[in-house]
Formats: C-alpha cells, structure tokens, sequence
C-alpha cells in the first residue's frame, strides 16, 4: 500500500537557490583566511604519533640475530589469519627455535596491532612507515627478509609500537617475587 | 555401583573405579599429573590432592589416583586446604622448570600449561637461579628436554609396566633427579614413541614432530594404522592435505592407549611415496600416462578379449589386505557378474616380526592391515592358487588391487605375471607390480580411503580419509564401478555404508553390521551368521 507524502513547499528564497549559493562561497572565503590543514605531501612528511601502526618489522637482538623464536603466538593473535610461520631448528644455543619462513600477507591485513601485542619475544614489531605501495600482489606478501630489513631501515624509530605496548605493561605489571615483601614466618 | 558425595552432593559411580577416572565420568576434573589410566597408580606428583572424611566428621588429606570408589565415601574437592595444597604443588613443580611454552612443542596440549594456568599464582616467587640441565638424546625417535620434566614417572613406568623392558630410569637425587637411560642402552623398544604421548609436559618430544607448526591448527581425522593386521586406532593430525603426526587412539579391545613405533611413522612412506599422477597403459611395449577414458577402453577391451578365448576361469581377481572390505567385495562382484566365477587370490604374505609387549600389545607379523577382511570378502584363495593357474594356463588374464608401497614381486611371481595375456592393477606408485601392467589405475593410499577393515582378531572397524587421493587418481571403489559400468554390471551407488551393509547381508560373519554399530571402537564379526555362504 502505497503512503503519499505530500513535498513540504518551498520558500521564495529556496527557490532561488542564489543565497545558499552565497553562504557557502563566504564559508569557501573565510577558510582562506584560516590555518592551512593540508601538507605537501609527499615532499613534505607527517609526524606519525608513537605507537603508531605501519608496516611491520622482525626485531632483531644485540647480535644482529632474528629474536623471533616461530611460536606462531601472533599468528594466533592475528584476526585477519595473514601471518604464515614454519619454525626450524638453531644452532644458538640460548634458543630452541626460529622461523625458516616468516611471511605476513600486507593485503590482507588490517593493521590492528594484536600480533605485536601477542609477542613474547618483543620480536615482532609495527613502524610508522606507511608507504605500502607494490605493484603486484606477490609483492606485498612480506617474507623474513623483507620485514629483517624493514628493521634496519628503521631501528633509529622511536616510539615504535612495541616500544610504547612495553612501557604501559610495565607500568601495570605486578611485583617479581624478589621484589615482593617478606612473607614472614620462616 | 556405589553412592559417594562429593563436596556436598551425590552421585552413583561404579564400585572400585579410581577416583581421577570416576569424577571424569561425572565431568569433573581433578588435576593430575602422574595418574594415568593406563599404568598403575603411582602417587608421586602430589597434584590430585583431594580431602576424603577418613573419620565420622572429620576430612583428611588424600591422593585421588590411589583412591578405589568405596559405598559411602565423602570427598572434598573445593575446600580451601585443597585449593591451597594445589597451589603449593604448582609452585613446587614450577620451580625448575623453564616455563619456554613459547618453542615448546607441548604448549597448547600440556597439563602443566593448563594447570597452571587455572591454579598457578601468576608470578614466581622463586629468586635463586634455576637448574638448566642439557637436552638428552634417549634413542631412535625420542628427546629429553630435561629442564622441562616434572618427574611425575609416567614415562619409566611404561617401559616398566607395558614394554617390560626398563630403559628408562631417574638418577641423581632431589632437586637433582632426572630421568635418564642406562649408559650404551637407548630408548629404543618398538614402542618407545609413547612415552611422548603421556609425558604431560614438554620434555619428551617425537624427534619427528619437532619443530612442526602448533599443534592448534591441525585437523584431526580418527582412523586406523595401516601397519600391521592389529589394526591400532589412531588419530591422524593433518595441516594442508598433510599428515604431521599419528596419535594412538583409546580402545581397549585393541591397542588400549598405545600404538607401535612403526606404525606411528609409517605415514612418512606412504605420504613421499611417489604417486601415480594419471593411469598408465602399455604402447609399444611401454608405459604411458593415458587419460582415464583411454585407459578404460584399454582395460575392458584386454578383459573381453582374455574372456573370449578358450577356458572356463580366464580372468583371475586378486584382492588387497591393503585394501577396504568394501573395495574388496566389490572386487569379488565384478570378478563373479562380469568375469563370470573367476579365481581369486590374496596379496602379500606375513613377512614382518611380530612381538607381544609385557602388558599383551601384539605387532602382528602380517605388515598390512586387511588381509582378514579381505579373505572374508573374497573367499579362500591364496597366491599359490593363482600363480598355479597362471602356469597351469587356466589363468590368462589378471585383475589385481595393488596399491601396497611394502610389496615387492619375488622371481616366480615376475615369471608368471609376465606370463599373462593381459595384467590390470590398481596401484599408487610405479612398484614391480605396476610395471608388469598392460593397464594402470591409479588408486588411493590407506589415508585417503573411507571404509571399514577387519583386524586379525575379527574386528570390524572404521577408516576415515585425511584427505583425498591426488587429482589424476581415484577412490579404488569408484574405479571398480567404473570398470563395472563399462562391462555391463552394476555395483550400486558410491557409498561405503551402502556397501557395507550390502555386505552385511552377503557376507558370513558380517550379519548385521552397520557404520553406526562399528562406531569408533569397532565391532566384532561374527555376531550372528547369516544362512548364505560367503559372496552368496
Ligand atoms: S596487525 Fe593485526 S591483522 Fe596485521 S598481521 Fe598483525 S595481527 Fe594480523
Ligand atoms: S614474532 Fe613473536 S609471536 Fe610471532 S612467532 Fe615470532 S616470537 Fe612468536
Ligand atoms: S619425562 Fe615426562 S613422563 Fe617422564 S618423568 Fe618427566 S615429565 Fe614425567
Ligand atoms: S601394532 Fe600394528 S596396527 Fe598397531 S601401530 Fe603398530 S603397525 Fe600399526
Ligand atoms: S596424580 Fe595423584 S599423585 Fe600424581
């Protein structure tokens, strides 16, 4: 069943469209007279807030050596399921276990910043490089090389992802046991 | 049946039950370590304190796993001395150990991850350094991360209590303990691998397994190991049409908790075998990939000519213990509508050292996992029989169902199978069998078959596929119906239930059988026998 709606009417001044074309040139005219919010980019580059989540990066250790141990804890994390590890076997032998390929699908994810989160390791890690841009889809799939050297093209970041997760956690973390008071007793 | 209360309410439970085992039936779980229901109860970890009225009014602390269900008895499993003794015991047991869940193999299966989790204190109190004895090499399939042990015994009681072969020992003393083996004496009885299944922690890993993706993401497929004619159930982990790991599946009429080394491993064959991508047909002497179609007009146009020439039995049938009843007794149709009463045959003879463990598991000396059911579908034939009548010249035509990666032809089966007029085989990859073939159908492996096989004993149990056979190949029992179809004779539609129970009501012993009946833990043949003769 059809309802007719009757159209409101319309005034003189409505009708002549003229005045709403004048009040948005004068809100036209008095931005200019305003501060510029728009940049130059890309000659000229936005200062990204730390923590900030950009393309990824595999932390590496004071020995220059991956500290990632493949214990698929962020692909667990992952909500968009794009991280894909196969774990192998070292011959360091302060760990067990690092990632023989470490590919993190950059089309297919959503940039949340969960896998950096669920790292035990603090080896996994989110810069504020932005520029993602390949011209296949092959190439934006990241493998171990790629995000080892996304880590040295931006170990001198501050205020990377992790670094900021870190200091709130331990902000908010409990006492260790030998920081704990006496429990008494014997 | 017995009326106990626990923590204030009551249940019945079976008299004499342990009561780990009892309040598992009641869907309730006590924490525990060194319990397992395979092994004597040992007592030591100290985990499944609970508190039992030992005197009118007044309650007691007591280890679950050594308790038998007694009419009356009253338990506690709530109360603060118990939650707080747990407390105690996590502690206790957390510190030495390592706590590196993160390249643990175990982490996300391991008793001490998930009880600590729900009854650990969060954080450690432990300040002085921590024991990091190195990792252990015991024997042929198994690691010790010594650091990760608990020490809760399961292990050396397995090679106590089941294998009765002792390799596996703790030396040392207190915080020093550590299992160990006897110097020059590895871990290397036929079933060492299990110990890696009950270890409740990390410590003991399958060398196979080790690095491996988290054992979160497989997918798990319950069917049987196709090893020997014990017929273990197992259950298959598999990640991207791949088979990582074979676990031993509970059923206590066959392999109760447990499987054999062999076995468990025995998918590493199967799955690098290299596989038949398409069927072959002999040109010129040689084989070649031919497509499906060709290859059946090749395979139905050699059987009619072997069954036009002179004879009564012209085309013999052999079957497969490595194949399903249902692919079998299909076999045996086609031979008996479109061969018209064919001799039939069996493959492969016992050839492997069977072995009976202390606590009765049995490796069987026949290394395929079918060989009874098969001989049930088809009838007593053997493979003297058929070589017989190769030489004897009343067999001028074969059709086998190969597909066995342990067969090799010994010299007077190559003489007589090069002898015949014309050869069709079912297999997998090209073995000595195959490359005697006029035709070759390129079948499945044990992991991609659904149907149901009969262990030496008489029982009737499920298989379930992994995964599908590769792209060029198919299911044997699809390639039966097809061969079926071209000659004129059909074997019914593609369900293996269907087949079974047409089978039920064909075969001797088999009276009464159904998927539903054989279950997960089987069923016994048997049962009630029908009037008819088997294959009527
Ligand atoms: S940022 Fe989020 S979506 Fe992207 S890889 Fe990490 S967890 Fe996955
Ligand atoms: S990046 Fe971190 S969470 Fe991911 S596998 Fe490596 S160590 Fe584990
Ligand atoms: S190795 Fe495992 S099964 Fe053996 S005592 Fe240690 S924790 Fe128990
Ligand atoms: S005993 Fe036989 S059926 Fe059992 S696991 Fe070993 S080979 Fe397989
Ligand atoms: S399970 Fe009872 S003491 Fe270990």
């Amino acid at each position: 069943m059809a309802i007719i709606v009757e159209a409101r009417k319309m005034t003189l001044a409505e009708r002549l469209y003229l005045p709403a074309v004048i009040k948005g040139m004068l809100l036209t005219l008095a931005h200019l007279f305003r501060k510029k919010v728009t940049m130059q980019y890309p000659e000229v580059q936005k200062v990204l807030p730390p923590g900030y989540r950009g393309a990824h990066r595999l932390n590496k250790d004071e020995q220059d050596r991956i500290k990632c141990v493949a214990c698929e804890m962020c692909a667990v994390a992952c909500p968009a399921d794009c991280i894909t590890i196969e774990g192998m076997e070292t011959e360091w032998n302060d760990r067990e276990k690092i990632p023989r390929t470490f590919q993190i699908d950059m089309l297919r994810c959503i940039f949340c910043g969960m896998c950096v989160e669920a790292c035990p390791e603090d080896a996994i890690d989110m810069t504020d490089d932005i520029e993602l841009v390949a011209t296949s889809r092959e190439e934006m799939i990241w493998d171990r090389e790629r995000l080892l050297k996304n880590y040295d093209e931006t170990k001198d970041q501050e205020g990377t992802l992790g670094q900021v997760l870190r200091k709130s956690r331990e902000a908010f973390t409990r006492p260790r046991g030998d920081q704990l008071p006496d429990p008494g007793g014997h | 049946m017995a009326t106990i209360t626990i923590d204030e309410q009551q249940y019945t439970v079976e008299e004499g039950r342990n009561l780990i085992d009892a309040a598992a039936d009641l869907g309730i779980d006590i924490p525990h370590f060194c319990y397992h229901p395979g092994l004597a109860p040992d007592g030591n970890c100290r985990m499944c304190l609970t508190e039992m009225e030992i005197r009118p009014g007044q309650f007691g602390i007591v280890t679950s796993c050594t308790i038998r269900i007694k009419d009356g008895m009253n338990f506690r499993f709530n109360s603060p001395a118990v939650l707080d003794n747990r407390k105690g015991i996590m502690e206790f047991l957390l510190i030495n150990h390592p706590l590196d869940c993160p390249w643990c193999d175990q982490a996300g299966e391991c008793k001490l991850q998930d009880h600590s989790f729900d009854h650990g204190r969060g954080h450690s109190r432990f300040v002085e350094t921590k024991r990091v004895p190195p990792k252990k090499d015991l024997g042929p399939h198994i690691t010790l991360y010594t650091t990760r042990c608990i020490l809760c015994q399961r292990c050396t009681r397995f090679c106590d209590e089941i294998t009765g072969t002792s390799e596996l020992g703790v030396v040392q003393m207190g915080s020093k303990s550590e299992i160990a083996t006897f110097e020059g004496v590895p871990l290397d009885n036929r079933m060492s691998a299990n110990v890696a299944d009950i270890c409740p922690v990390g410590a003991l890993v399958t060398k196979d397994f080790l690095y491996k993706p988290r054992i979160w993401h497989y997918d798990k497929v319950d069917t049987l190991c196709p090893g020997c004619a014990t017929g273990c159930n197992t259950t298959l982990e598999v990640l991207h049409q791949k088979i990582y790991r074979t676990k031993p599946r509970h059923n206590e009429a066959v392999n109760g908790y447990w499987m054999c080394d062999e076995g468990r491993f025995c998918y590493h064959g199967w799955q690098d075998a290299d596989r038949l991508q398409a069927p072959l047909k002999r040109v010129d002497g040689e084989l070649r990939q031919v497509t499906w179609p060709d290859a059946m007009d090749a395979a139905v146009s050699g059987i009619q000519a072997v069954l036009a020439g002179e004879g009564d039995s012209a085309m013999g049938v052999v079957g497969s213990s490595m194949a399903t009843n249902e692919e079998n007794y299909l076999l045996r149709r086609l031979g008996a509508e479109a061969f018209g009463s064919p001799r039939t045959g069996l493959d492969r003879k016992p050839d492997g050292e069977a072995w009976t463990s202390k606590s009765g598991f049995h490796i069987d000396a026949d290394k395929t996992p079918n060989t009874r059911g098969a001989r049930d579908m088809l009838g007593a034939g053997s493979p003297e029989d058929i070589l017989r009548g190769i030489g004897d010249g009343t067999i001028r035509g074969l059709y086998v169902l190969g597909g066995d990666i342990g067969r090799t032809l010994s010299s007077e089966e190559t003489d007589a199978f090069s002898k015949l007029e014309f050869l069709v085989v079912h297999d997998v990859h090209r073995s000595d069998l195959a490359e005697l073939a006029d035709v070759v159908f390129p079948g499945a492996i044990p992991f991609e078959k659904n149907g149901t096989m009969t262990n030496a004993q008489g029982r009737v149990q499920r298989l379930s596929p992994a995964f599908p056979p590769p792209s060029g190949a198919r299911e044997d029992g699809a390639i039966l119906r097809y061969v079926g179809q071209r000659m004129g004779v059909d074997l019914g539609g593609t369900d293996p239930a269907g087949v079974l129970e047409e089978i039920a009501g064909n075969v001797d012993g088999y009276a009464g059988l159904t998927y539903d009946l054989i279950g997960d833990q089987g069923a016994m043949t048997g049962g009630e026998g029908p009037s008819e003769a088997a294959g009527g």
